[in-house]
């Protein structure tokens, strides 16, 4: 069995490079990464790991992104696959935003810009123990 | 001559007989026969009466014409209507007279009486009291004099006729002052029964053409009357025939008279007698019917000045009333005014003031606007900011990380340590491949490189060909890893991965804040031009399109969402300009394009040079303007958005930055491509 996936979303690649960097000196070879640039290659990332057997337990997502927002993406996840972890990383609060995620996608925790990495972790880290 | 004498037809002239009988037939029958000589469709007679009889002959119509003396003919005329015809020229003394009148007069001596009022309390004599000329004339004349006869002389005395009498009586001295008809002193004097000179007329008078002596108003002779029912024609063929007696006529010789005369005016004796209440007017004492006939005129005058006067006085009085209410109703309104022009002023004062305040206040809504253009972008500045700033803070946590971790600095002597040579060269060059990496692929382009690797990596039969190939990737390492393959075969591969993806991503990190901290300058930078609040009030020499691009800079995040840009600049000559008010209007264009376009079009913005104007023009590709609201777009509060997500100040804000510049805006729109132009002057 494939190892599980933590999968951020962004369309900054700074801040996948940053999350990358970040994710894979804390949590190293336990997990595979995977990055993409909006929510619609996301969801051909979700679904093609999927087929594959292997499972996305954490999804971290920007919410102001071009195409699907942020809410949007992950309630379209929410309903097809409702284990996986969501997580939004967002520079900007839009309170309606967060609370559709909250009651349409089960969102479990919203992160701001600038993150703290420690918050990350221990976003992650709760999320993977509730699980 | 008559052809046919109608002696049927009796024709009969009653005439006052103040003689015998007899003797006024012998006097008027020539006159009768000149008549029937002339008139042929009857025959006269001569109907000598006294007075009781012409007024039942009157009354019975057994008369067809009366001659009466004048007085006489006044009450017939009055009571049964008789209408004279013509008037009688007397004969006295050689004078043919139409007129008469009376006489008042006293001793030559009497220096005690000379005028009427001296009459007063003295004897009084005259003929008769119903003698015309003989008592009424005189009353007249006390009458105005406001002397009544009967109670102001100290003896009133009527002596009888003939007139005679009364001559003698003055004569005597057995009455102070007397009265005759006119003429009669004269005949006394002829006859030499008197000397002129003995008397004195009182209020005497003159008239023309007349001879005697007189102190009253002359009266018309005797006049012959027709009755009503006498026929007008029959009446008119006497006048004719008597007019037209022939001066010398025999008949004038018997009647002892001079001719006949156009009827005169009687209504002198009605007044007369009206005045005295005498003759018809006598039973009818202090009747309205008398004092309106008689004062008809004063009356309809007096009425008609009482009227005048009531209604004047009446208008006055309301004019009064009028005025009194109007002085009322001004005072009334000048206090009122001057309260209201008291409020007035009072209004001025706070209309200045609300003035002064709205000033403010359009200073602060225009403020306010560039607040709001600035608000939009807040959020999405937010967001650009906040980005880079969490990308350097996990950027620098992961450098300075590496000096404290186990895995990090510390570890690297002995990881050198432990490589041989070779390795280590092999190990540098792949840093090296590292660092040198400048492709910046997207995450699909990496993931497919990291698929390609695997499968390579797996042909190799090196293990955890994934791993060994996402860590590659992560380094920016995606092809051509020969060099490394004898590195990549060693057990402790992923050891050495490790830590070159350690120190690969200290300069990665690197390069992250540089970036980063570039992208967040750069929208500060940004910020500040947008926010530049230039206080000096004074242009300044700018490039438009550095407005432009900070405009973009700033809407960055919103634009790639789903905008794509085309810019087509031509470079334009600086000029001078209020640059952030500039910035408004290609902020609020651009804004309200991507709105147009909900987030999802080209944005296509053009300089150009035209003449000696720069023209900007940005173009959307959105819904467009709809033709109904094209000639409002511009208006102040006119706004297509919700409550509280425009004040429709902006496009009114514009054209007045525009107009500030003597500048023009238009736009065409359709849907799908709306433009908006805008037209700057080169020369300020």
């Amino acid at each position: 069995m494939s190892k599980p996936v933590i999968l951020c979303v962004d369309d900054e690649s700074m801040v996948l490079e940053s999350l990358e960097i970040e994710l894979k000196r804390t949590f190293g070879k336990q997990y595979l990464y995977e990055f993409a640039e909006s929510a619609e290659e996301a969801l051909e990332i979700i679904d093609d790991f999927e087929n594959d057997d292997s499972s996305i337990l954490v999804l971290i997502s920007d919410w102001l992104m071009p195409g699907l927002k942020g809410d949007e993406f992950l309630i379209r996840v929410h309903e097809k696959f409702p284990k996986i972890i969501k997580v939004m990383l967002t520079g900007q609060a839009d309170n309606a935003a967060i609370q559709r995620a909250i009651d349409h996608a089960g969102l479990y925790r919203c992160l701001y810009k600038p993150w703290r990495r420690e918050d990350l972790i221990d976003v992650v880290n709760a999320g993977l123990m509730a699980k | 001559m008559p052809l046919f004498a109608t002696e049927e037809i009796p024709c009969n002239i009653g005439i006052l007989a103040y003689r015998s009988k007899e003797l006024t037939v012998q006097q008027w029958q020539p006159t009768a026969d000149y008549l029937n000589q002339s008139i042929s469709i009857c025959t006269f007679h001569i109907i000598p009466l006294n007075f009781t009889e012409v007024e039942a002959a009157v009354q019975n119509n057994t008369v067809d014409f009366i001659l009466t003396n004048s007085g006489h003919y006044v009450t017939l005329e009055y009571i049964y209507g008789i209408t004279r015809i013509t008037t009688l020229i007397q004969t006295e003394q050689g004078n043919q007279l139409k007129k008469f009148g009376g006489v008042i007069f006293t001793l030559a001596n009497r220096n005690d009486i000379n005028t009427l009022a001296d009459v007063v309390n003295k004897r009084f004599a005259a003929v008769k009291d119903d003698s015309l000329g003989g008592f009424m004339v005189a009353w007249e004349q006390f009458y105005e004099q406001h002397i009544d006869p009967y109670s102001d002389f100290s003896e009133l005395q009527f002596t009888g006729m003939p007139h005679d009498n009364v001559v003698s009586l003055v004569q005597n001295g057995q009455v102070d002052v007397g009265t005759v008809r006119t003429g009669v002193l004269e005949q006394l004097a002829q006859e030499g029964k008197i000397k002129l000179a003995d008397f004195k007329v009182l209020n005497a008078q003159s008239e023309k053409d007349f001879p005697f002596l007189f102190s009253t108003q002359l009266y018309p002779e005797w006049p012959l009357a027709k009755l009503s029912n006498t026929s007008d024609e029959l009446a008119k063929q006497v006048v004719i025939a008597l007019l037209k007696m022939p001066f010398n006529h025999t008949a004038l010789q018997a009647g002892d008279y001079s001719g006949w005369s156009v009827p005169l005016d009687y209504q002198t004796i009605h007044e007369m007698m009206k005045k005295l209440r005498i003759g018809p007017y006598e039973k009818s004492f202090f009747t309205w019917k008398d004092v309106l006939y008689q004062y008809a005129l004063p009356i309809i005058l007096l009425t008609l000045g009482l009227t005048i006067s009531l209604v004047g006085i009446i208008v006055i009085i309301k004019i009064n009333h009028s005025l009194q209410y109007q002085i009322r109703e001004r005072e009334r309104i000048t206090t009122v005014l001057e309260k209201t022009n008291a409020n007035l002023h009072q209004e001025i004062i706070e209309h200045k003031r609300t003035l002064t305040e709205l000033k403010e206040t359009q200073t602060q809504l225009v403020q306010s606007e560039k607040m709001a253009a600035l608000g939009h972008l807040i959020a999405g500045i937010a967001h650009e900011i906040n980005t880079p700033l969490g990308a350097i803070r996990s950027a620098v946590h992961n450098i300075s990380d590496y000096f404290t971790r186990p895995t990090g600095l510390q570890r690297l002597p002995t990881f050198f340590h432990e490589l041989k040579l070779e390795q280590q060269n092999q190990f540098l060059s792949l840093l090296e491949r590292s660092l040198q990496q400048e492709a910046i692929l997207s995450t699909k382009e990496k993931r497919q490189a990291r698929k390609a690797l695997t499968v390579e990596l797996q042909a190799q039969s090196i293990l955890e060909a994934d791993i060994v190939a996402d860590s590659l990737v992560s380094m920016g390492i995606y092809d051509d890893i020969t060099p490394f393959l004898n590195l990549l075969h060693l057990q402790e591969n992923q050891s050495i991965l490790e830590q070159a993806y350690q120190l690969a991503s200290l300069q990665k990190s690197a390069r992250t804040i540089t970036s980063a901290a570039d992208r967040a300058a750069k929208i500060i930078f940004a910020l500040k031009n947008f926010a530049h609040f230039d206080q000096s009030g004074e242009k300044i020499q700018t490039d438009i399109i550095e407005g432009i691009e900070t405009v973009i800079i700033l809407y960055n995040h919103q634009l790639k969402q789903g905008i794509e840009v085309i810019k087509n600049y031509t470079k334009l000559p600086e000029i001078w300009c209020y640059p952030d008010e500039l910035n408004q209007v290609w902020t609020n264009l651009i804004h309200n394009a991507l709105q147009a376009m909900k987030n999802e079009g080209i944005l296509t913005i053009t300089t150009r040079l035209e003449e000696n104007q720069i023209v900007v023009s940005i173009q959307d590709t959105g819904s467009g303007i709809p033709d109904h609201i094209k000639d409002k777009i511009f208006d102040p509060f006119f706004t297509t958005k919700r409550a509280g997500e425009g004040s429709g100040l902006g496009l009114d804000i514009v054209r007045k930055i525009i107009a500030k510049h003597r500048g023009k805006i238009d736009f065409v729109s359709q849907p799908g491509d709306t433009t908006f132009n805008v037209f700057l002057p080169l020369a300020s």
